[in-house]
């Protein structure tokens, strides 16, 4: 994978435009979706997603390569979400407008209410979280990073990583321990 | 937490199960930490609609080719803010943070020996960008106290590490999560505004803030009483 996304910037740097659009194509999705848990708002994922991409085109020339392109790409994307959280600014629709619907319309309707409530718990809780707490969170979990390389992207140690990680966890544990799955 | 995070070796890791096992208080919490890290793996995105996606690299590319051909913004800003970003490196700008911090420790030296337990500030900026509320029990701890420990007669334990003199305690304090939390906002400020001094940010902190930042360090035990 590294091999080929080196090969993608070398492209780039050659003059190749259709390499920076095959690498948007191939990480705009996991992009997204990291800037999506971040911020658990749709349209500022969209925004934060875009200006990522957009600090790339601009600084691709500079990136020296002794990271992985995804750990700078993750760094960036999460870099943006901090600030963005940390400005307190988010798009105008609610946490509680942007919940996906429950996929399966199979299950029964008290199903349905009960794993919409799990959803809407979670992400009441999640949003509590501090925000380099949830990108810990969100890095292990969801992108199965390992807390050396969040340690990487956060810009700091390995033993700070996991304490993120492990506080998050905990904070979650103690505002959702009244919910059982399946319950 | 080590086990659900499938951290430990072979052997811890056959310890603790075997614990479990006999152990129903521990099993029940284990249970609990599993069930929280499973609500979260199962946690969905809000998925985008198939135009979202037709339109994300295109959208993109008009940004640029406006960027490229745009008199309004000048590149030098742009690389200035942005080259800050990539070179600069984070060490420094936490140790900028952890200077004014000392700074602002050896002047107000009297109230910070001091142990104080003030219950009842309300929640202020810095407060509310570390996430937390005015919930008094949390004001009079510091945000992240297991990474600070004291028991009687042991030794001081910062970041998960035994300071034993001050000459340490800098490079400690650096390791705190919530300094890199102040040194985020630190940075995010020198990015957006790149030709700001970050000490100023520090300075610009308001009374109620400066007093909060330093009620958060009292708080963790600098001194034995």
């Amino acid at each position: 994978m590294r091999e080929a996304d080196f090969g993608l910037i070398d492209r780039f740097l050659q003059g190749d435009g259709t390499a920076f659009d095959e690498l948007v194509r191939k990480r705009q999705r996991e992009v997204y979706n990291l800037a999506y848990r971040m911020t658990r708002n749709a349209e500022d994922a969209r925004d934060l997603s875009q200006e990522a991409f957009l600090q790339v085109y601009r600084n691709l020339s500079r990136f020296d390569r002794r990271s992985s392109l995804s750990t700078w790409l993750y760094r960036i994307v999460v870099n943006l979400c901090l600030n963005h959280l940390n400005r307190g600014s988010r798009s105008p629709h609610s946490l509680a407008d942007q919940q996906p619907e429950v996929a399966d319309p199979s299950e029964g309707s008290l199903d349905r209410l009960q794993e919409q409530e799990r959803q809407e718990a979670l992400a009441r809780a999640i949003d509590t979280l501090p925000p380099q707490q949830r990108a810990s969170l969100t890095l292990r979990v969801h992108h199965q990073l390992s807390h050396r390389e969040i340690a990487e992207i956060l810009g700091v140690s390995e033993a700070t990583a996991k304490v993120h990680y492990f506080h998050a966890v905990k904070s979650l544990r103690g505002r959702l321990g009244h919910l059982r799955h399946g319950a | 937490m080590e086990l659900i995070d499938e951290a430990l070796p072979a052997e811890g890791r056959a310890e603790i199960l075997d614990h479990l096992k006999i152990c129903t208080t521990c099993a029940t919490e284990f249970s609990a930490y599993q069930h929280v890290v499973a609500l979260v793996q199962a946690d969905p995105v809000l998925e985008p609609s198939p135009r979202f996606w037709e339109e994300f690299l295109p959208s993109l590319r008009r940004r640029i080719e406006q960027e490229a051909s745009g008199p309004q913004r000048s590149p030098a800003a742009w690389l200035a803010g942005f080259r800050s970003w990539f070179v600069l490196p984070r060490p420094l700008v936490a140790g900028v943070a952890v200077a004014a911090i000392s700074i602002l420790i050896v002047v107000r030296l009297p109230d910070f020996l001091a142990l104080r337990d003030d219950r009842s500030k309300a929640p202020s900026s810095i407060e509310q960008s570390m996430g937390r509320s005015a919930d008094t029990t949390g004001l009079a701890r510091a945000p992240h106290t297991e990474d600070v420990k004291r028991e009687v007669n042991e030794p001081l334990v910062v970041a998960g590490e035994v300071v034993e003199d001050p000459s340490t305690l800098a490079a400690a304090i650096q390791r705190l999560p919530w300094v890199d939390e102040i040194a985020d906002r630190i940075e995010a400020a020198w990015v957006w505004r790149p030709e700001s001094d970050p000490r100023d940010w520090l300075s610009s902190l308001s009374e109620e803030d400066q007093q909060l930042l330093l009620d958060r360090l009292r708080s963790f035990r600098w001194s034995p009483s």
